[in-house]
Formats: C-alpha cells, structure tokens, sequence
C-alpha cells in the first residue's frame, strides 16, 4: 500500500477545504489533510508535521499565500507549493511563478487539482533522485583517485628526477617519521635513500622504462627525518608530476616482519569487501577480452550471473552492435600498442542488459600489468540511468519554463548578466521593445531607456535597487528599436545562486501605453471640466450678483420718477385747478395713470426676479390645501359673478409652500379673470396619472387665445389680450413657469379662442431642484 | 423749558424732499423741518454743526431717513445715531423707495424703530407722510430727557 500523502491546506474558507478535500478523495488519493488559516498554524504544522505539499488560497484575512511561500522556501524548500484560489490574472499566474510556487489550480476548475497534487509529487520525487544522483557525480574520477591516494595504507613518493621530493602522502609522511608533509617536499631523496641506492634505483627506473619491463619490490633501508630508519619495499615507477619527469615510489614498511601474512590476508579481504560490495560492477577481462572477475554489482547492473559469464567475451554481453565495431577496433589497438582511448579516464557510453535494454553507463578501464597471466584490463562499470534521468527531467523542466516564457506574448521576459546586459531574450521582448533576440543580447539594459533617464543615471539605479533590496519596479517611458516610446511597467528582480553570489537580474516588463495614455486622458479631461465647472460657476455668480445690483438699483432709482410724476400731476391738478379744461385734465389722469401702471409693472418685475433668487424651502405641501387658501384670498373678485366649481381630488407634494401658494393663485385668478365676460364661468381643478407622473391642470370656459401664440405666454411682459379687456402686468404666468422649473417641473397649455383654456403642470415629488440655475439665468437673458 | 419739537428730514432728492414737506404742509403741521441732503448733513444737524449751527439743540422728535444719498448713506447715519449714546433714544423712520429684503433687514439690525417704502401714488404718499409724523408726534411719549447728564454746553 502507497504511504499517506500529508496535505496541508492553508485556506481561511471552511467550504472551499471541504470541497478542495472532497475533490482529493474522489481522485482516488489516499491522503490525510490539515486546514490552516493563521501565520501561527501554518508555521507550526510546517515544523511538527511537515507535510508532503501544500495547497495555499492567495488572500487570507490575515495572512497571505506568498508570504506562505516565502516560508516554505526558506523552511522546506522541497516541499511542493500549489496556489489554489478564486481567481488568477496572467499576471499573478506569472507571479506565482516567479515566486517559485509549483503550480497553481483555480478553485472553479477544481477538477484539475488531483493531477497537479500528482504531478507535483512525482517532480519532487525526480527532483530528490537528481540530487542524490548530482552527489554522486560530485565525486568525480579524479575525487576518488585523491582519495585513493590519500588513504593508501601504504606510502607513496614523487621525486622529480633532480632528486627533490614533490609529493608526500600521508602513509609517506607517518613512514619517514615527519611531523607533516612540508618537512619532506623539496628534500634531497639521497638523504631518505643514502646516496648510492638512489643512484642504483635511479639507474633500474631508466632501464624499466626503457625496456618497457615491469619493476619488482625490493626492500630498501629509509633514513627516517627523525633520525630512526626502518625497512620497506619499494617499487619504483617513472612517471610524469607537474610536467617534469619523476620518479613513483611505493614503500611498503616492513618493519615489522612478524605478521606478514596477516597483513596480506587482511589486504586481500579488504579487497575481496569492495570488490564485493561495490556499487559499481567491477570486471577483469583478459587480453583477449573474455571475462575472468564479475562482481555482484556487475550481476545486478547487466542481470548475468557469475556463472553465466566467466570465460565468455565481454563484447558479446555488453556491447550494444551499434558500437561493436568501435570497441574491437579499439580493443584490437589496446592489445597492438598497450595505449587505449578509454585507457584511464571514465567515458560515457551506451552498455546492453541480458533482456536487451540498453543503458547509459560511465565506464573506466584500469591496465594492470605483471606476468602475462595477470595482464589485462579492470572494467569499472556504473550505471548512470538515473542521472541521465534525472538530467533530462531537468532540461524538460528548463524546456517547459521556457515554453512558458516564449509562450507569453504580452510581457517581454529577459535575463540580464551580473552587469546588466542582455543574455536571454523571448518574443514577448521582441514584440514590446522590438528587437530581435540576436540584436540585443550582449547590449546593457540602459539600451531601452531615453536619454534624460540615462543621463540622470535611472537604468543603474534599478539594478542597483534590485540588487540590494531584491526587486526593483521599474515604470516609465522606453525606447523601442525604432526610436519609438513606450510606457512600461515592470520589475527587475535579483537573481542569486545558492550562495548568495549575483548571477544576474530577470526583468518582466509590460506595454502599458494604452493606459498611460488613457489615464493622462482622463487626468487632462478632468482638469478641463474642472477648469470649465470654475468659469461657469463664476459666470453665474458674476450674472447673479450683476443681476441683484440691477435689480437694487431698479428699487431704488426707477420708481422715484414715477412717484414724482404722479405726485406733481396730483399737486398741478389741485393747484391750477380753474385753469385747466376738461381736455387737460383728462391728459393729466392719463400721466398719472400711465406713470402707476409703471409702478406696477417694475414692482412686478422685481417680484418676479426675487422668485428666482430666493432660496427654497421644500416641505410636505397640500395641493388641495393651496387651493382652498386661494379660493379665499379671491374672493373680491367673485363678487356678482355666477361661478361653478369643479375640484377633483388632490395629492400632495414636495415644495416650497409660498412659491406654490402662488402658481396656483396666479393660475385661479387667471381662470376668474378671462372668464369674466361668462354668464356662468366653469372652473376645474384636478389632477391625472401620465407617464407616471402626476398633471395638475386648471380649466376654465373663458375667452381663451390662439395656440400659434402658446409659446409667447409664459414669458415676461408677454400679453395676448389688451389691457383695457383684462388687466395684468404679463408676469403672472412667468412667474409660475419659473416656480415650476424651480422643483423641476414642467408647465403648458392648451386652448381655442372663445372655447377655454387649460393649464397644466407637474411638480416631480422627492426630487432635487432640478432646473435652479436655467431658472435663474431664465431672468439674466 | 420747552422748545419746539421738530423733524430731521435726510432725503438727498429735491423732488422728494418736496413733496414730503408739501405733504407735511398739507396736513397742517407746523412743526420745524430741517433737510439735510446727503448723510453728512445729516449728521453735521444732528451736532449743531457746519451749516447747521443755528439749529436746535435738543433732538429732533423723528428722523425721516432715505437709505440711496451720496457721501454717507443712510445705514451710515443710522448706524451712527444708535452707536452713540446721546442719539441714541432718537426715533428714527426709514423712507426709501426700496422693497428690497437685504435693505429692509439690514435697518431693522441696525436698529431702525420703523421702514416705509414711499409709494408711487401721491394720495398714498401723503397718507403715509401723514401718519408717520402723526404717530410720532402726537401718539408716541418720547424718552424722558436726562438733566442730571452733565453737558458740555451746560456753562
């Protein structure tokens, strides 16, 4: 049975663990499940528990998945982090990303989360596999060799043929009784050897190489640096250290005489254990090629038994036919002329299994010499499948990045060098900054920039922001390759590698010209209105303050004439009384007469231009009420008339009571008034439902007038019938179309001649004073 | 002692001024009427000075204030006497051919003890002259003079 997958969920909405759990199950995962909402938990369950993945919401109330995934990186690298939220813009998918979360789910395609939890697990399998393979890589041939060296029981010397020791081992060093290694590099070899042996064994070496023969040990007499000697046998070898020709000595102390079987018994089990349980197959081949040493690694890495194999031809087991030529031919020169290209140096190369399968494996042949029996060849053999594995998870993963980042076309995605130059480059940077990849790579990032920001240093500012706070927003108008700008917006974040060293910079950069502008569009549009909203504003004030004073001065000055006129007249009639005839006195009551009409007229002219000015004062207002309050205040003049009364109902309304006291005033007193010559004057009031709005009308079957002049009769002086028929001063209906616009209303009317009139308005209930300003430039113009 | 009550009339229009005092004359009053015709007339009356030296030196039993004169208008005046202690108890009457709401309200915090908008008909002027020094003069007692009040001119 799989083990339990330990899932911690860090999600604030109960609901969406419900669902995201009920989602695992039904993937057929066998899992256990912790939600968390808190810093403190999430932080908690990572110590005590660590969990196996960790599926995040991004905005928690207070706490929030990137800074999660900060945490996770820092604490639990390995563990998978997967975004599972509500909604995800390009964006923040690009973010999460960058931020290293290893995938992301939305919650509306929940579907998709069990293949990515899986995904994820497997990735994080491959990816402890590729470091435990990248381990073993670290110990290289040349690791191992060292070691070899270092740890060699026995001592070993180089003496360069000017007869000064180079290297010591540490065997070496515990033989000639030295405290470290320096005391023995740079010394004379003739004071270890006494001079005339080393002379002798010099003379064997040059005869050996010469003769191509193999040296034999001798046991030798050292003259230890402490001043003791012992006895060890030595076997020489020329060889090459540091370029120069030298002399390879392998001492082994023999001191100590007394156990020496012990000790090659001890040495061969040494032996017999690596070769035993080495990881690596281990096989000698003659000559010839067939096989003499098979070890259990061997039998496990090929799948042929020991027994299966001794005496048969390596070539014929293990080498694939493709390369079988190659081998023998290599083989064959091997055996010609003792030197072979895979003499001493690992090599990669294809191997077959017993099924047939082939394999990746490093491989190392060792010579070893001695009497023609014991020729031959050591075969170390590794099985590197799951590096090369690993290996290729790793460049597939590489490739999937950089599908992505190809991938995206909106955003230019570059790397930058430690220096700021250019050295990745995808098609979303093409497309934005228009430079092809081989135009730009090698270029500094101050190529994208404008002067003014180059001059005043921007394009290092950046780097350097990104470099010591880890990110740098970088937002302002670029140069494309055509000279043209451009508003981008974006981030240059800081990379570094495991030691904390600059490597480089990523830089994610968006086009944002069209919001730029868009945005500066709208700023400059809403200074505009503003500026316009100012002069108008003060325009009104001016013609309203330009109309107070007018109307001041018409109270003041305008009347005093009148007044004088008619005053003299009065004072002329009285004094010259027996000197005028009828004719002159009949002109003077005409002065008079003329000169209060223009009383009244500027009087009602002021009243009227007062109802634009004043201020409103809305309430709950009883048409019916009005109506009623009117009917009294006319009572003069319904004397001697036959009037029949017609009121329907009423509603109320929102108002100023005083100005709408005089709409309806004005309008029942028009109805009397033109209705007068009447035997029996008709007047209705009431009200009708309309476009859902309330229409008050005032009906009567007076004289009526002509409807070509309907538009003429509400404004200001304006009079269809003559004086001398019916008084008025021609403000009246003015005054009431003001008043209606003021609660932003509308008023007309409706006639024949001789057949009656109707007037009709509506007062909308519950709204502002809708048409103020129109009313109060209604008496400016 | 007492001396002959009379009227201040601040009214800068010779047209009205005129007609305010044949609309006294007509009602038979014979009580002395001083014009001044402008805000500072008013005011050099009111101190015994400039032009007006030969003036009465008690108060004036009303003043007829128009509001519209030149060099200091009438809220000036009016503001003046009721800022200052010995006129302050002087009745004072606006008449101005002003409706206006901004004038009106204005007198009255100033302290005026009435407003009357001088109508265009003469019959109604009259009437109106004719009750104002009607009211003031005969009806109304005026404030008890303050003899213990040591005075300047006393000597």
């Amino acid at each position: 049975m799989k083990k339990e997958i330990g899932i911690l969920i860090l999600e604030d909405i109960a609901a969406d663990a419900v669902r995201i759990n009920h989602e695992l199950r039904r993937g057929g995962l066998n899992f256990s499940s912790t939600r968390v909402e808190t810093r403190e938990s999430f932080l908690s369950e990572i110590e005590h528990h660590q969990p196996d993945i960790i599926l995040s919401d991004h905005g928690l109330p207070s706490f929030d998945g990137f800074t999660a995934l900060d945490i996770v990186k820092e604490k639990c690298p390995d563990t998978p982090f997967i975004f599972v939220t509500g909604s995800l813009g390009e964006e923040f998918a690009i973010n999460t990303f960058k931020h290293g979360a290893t995938d992301y789910v939305l919650k509306t395609r929940l579907s998709e989360l069990v293949p990515a939890v899986e995904r994820a697990l497997r990735e994080r399998e491959e990816r402890r596999r590729r470091m435990e393979a990248e381990r073993a890589l670290a110990e290289t041939a040349e690791g191992r060799y060292r070691r070899l060296v270092e740890r060699c029981p026995d001592a070993l010397l180089v003496i360069h043929t000017d007869d000064h020791i180079a290297y010591a081992n540490p065997a070496a060093v515990k033989l000639l009784g030295a405290a470290n290694e320096k005391q023995l590099i740079g010394k004379n070899a003739g004071e270890i050897f006494q001079p005339d042996p080393w002379d002798t064994l010099l003379d064997q070496v040059r005869r050996q190489h010469r003769q191509k023969s193999r040296c034999s040990f001798e046991e030798q007499k050292l003259f230890r640096v402490d001043g003791n000697t012992c006895n060890a046998e030595i076997c020489a070898t020329p060889t090459v250290f540091d370029g120069k020709p030298a002399v390879q000595i392998l001492a082994h102390d023999v001191t100590d005489r007394l156990a020496p079987r012990e000790e090659t018994k001890r040495s061969d089990a040494l032996k017999i254990a690596v070769f035993e349980t080495a990881l690596d197959a281990i096989i000698s081949i003659c000559p010839k090629g067939s096989i003499q040493e098979w070890n259990p690694a061997a039998e496990r890495i090929f799948g042929y038994r020991h027994d299966e194999v001794i005496g048969r031809l390596l070539d014929d087991l293990i080498v694939p036919a493709a390369l079988l030529e190659i081998y023998r031919e290599g083989l064959a020169n091997y055996l010609a002329t003792g030197a072979g290209s895979l003499l001493n140096r690992p090599v990669e190369l294809k191997l077959r299994r017993a099924n047939g399968e082939e394999f990746p494996a490093e491989l190392a042949i060792t010579h070893h010499e001695g009497p023609d029996e014991e020729q031959g060849c050591t075969v170390l053999i590794r099985d590197i499948t799951e590096r090369k594995k690993a290996e290729q998870a790793l460049r597939e993963n590489e490739e999937r990045f950089r599908m992505i980042v190809e991938g995206v076309k909106d955003y230019a995605i570059y790397m930058l060098g430690p220096d700021g130059r250019v050295t990745t480059w995808n098609s979303g940077a093409e497309a934005v900054e228009g430079y092809k990849a081989e135009e730009i790579i090698g270029k500094h990032i101050s190529t994208f920039f404008t002067e003014e920001d180059i001059k005043k240093g921007i394009p290092d500012r950046y780097l350097k922001e990104a470099e010591t706070t880890g990110k740098a927003v970088s937002e302002g108008w670029r140069v494309r390759q055509d000279g043209t700008r451009f508003w981008s917006h974006g981030t240059i974040t800081a990379l570094r590698d495991e030691e904390g060293k600059l490597c480089g910079f990523s830089k994610i950069a968006h086009d944002m010209t069209q919001s730029k502008r868009a945005e500066e569009e709208i700023r400059r549009f809403n200074v505009e209105l503003e500026e316009r909203v100012r002069k108008r504003t003060a325009q009104l004030e001016a013609a309203n303050s330009e109309l107070e004073a007018f109307s001041y001065s018409v109270s003041h000055d305008l009347r005093a004439p009148l007044r004088h006129i008619v005053g003299y007249v009065d004072i002329l009639k009285v004094e010259a009384a027996d000197k005028l005839d009828d004719d002159a006195k009949t002109h003077l009551q005409t002065i008079a007469d003329a000169a209060r009409q223009m009383g009244n007229l500027i009087d009602a002219l002021l009243e009227f231009s007062r109802m634009g000015r004043t201020e409103m004062r809305r309430q709950k207002v009883s048409l019916a009420q009005l109506v009623e309050d009117a009917r009294r205040a006319l009572r003069p003049e319904m004397q001697d008339r036959q009037i029949e009364w017609k009121i329907g109902p009423l509603p109320d309304v929102e108002g100023d009571p005083v100005m709408l006291q005089q709409v309806i005033v004005n309008l029942i007193s028009n109805a009397l008034k033109y209705s007068r010559p009447r035997k029996k004057a008709q007047i209705e009031i009431g009200s009708m439902k309309s476009d859902n709005k309330t229409v008050f009308f005032i009906r009567d079957n007076g004289v009526g007038f002509d409807m070509s002049y309907a538009d003429k009769l509400f404004g200001v002086f304006q009079r269809l019938h003559p004086a001398r028929e019916f008084e008025g001063t021609g403000i009246g209906l003015a005054n009431v179309r003001r008043i209606v616009h003021r609660h932003g209303g509308r008023v007309w009317a409706e006639s024949e001649i001789d057949r009656g009139a109707a007037f009709y308005f509506t007062i909308p209930t519950g709204v502002k004073e809708g048409s103020h300003d129109n009313a109060k430039m209604d008496s400016a113009g | 002692m007492t001396t002959q009550k009379w009227i201040l009339l601040a009214e800068d229009n010779p047209q009205d001024a005129d007609l305010a005092m044949r609309a006294l004359a007509a009602n038979g009053v014979h009580e002395h009427v001083v014009v001044a015709r402008d805000g500072l007339e008013a005011l050099d009356c009111l101190n015994h000075r400039g032009n007006f030296k030969s003036v009465s030196t008690e108060n004036p039993a009303v003043v007829l204030l128009d509001l519209k004169m030149p060099k200091v208008d009438g809220l000036a005046v009016l503001h003046e006497i009721k800022t200052t202690e010995r006129f302050r108890n002087i009745p004072v009457v606006v008449f101005t051919s002003s409706r206006e709401e901004i004038d009106i309200a204005r007198s009255y915090q100033l302290g005026a003890n009435a407003y009357v908008v001088k109508p265009v008909d003469f019959q109604k002027f009259r009437d109106a002259v004719k009750e104002v020094r009607t009211f003031w003069l005969n009806f109304n007692e005026p404030p008890p003079v303050l003899t213990s009040q040591p005075s300047a001119t006393a000597a």
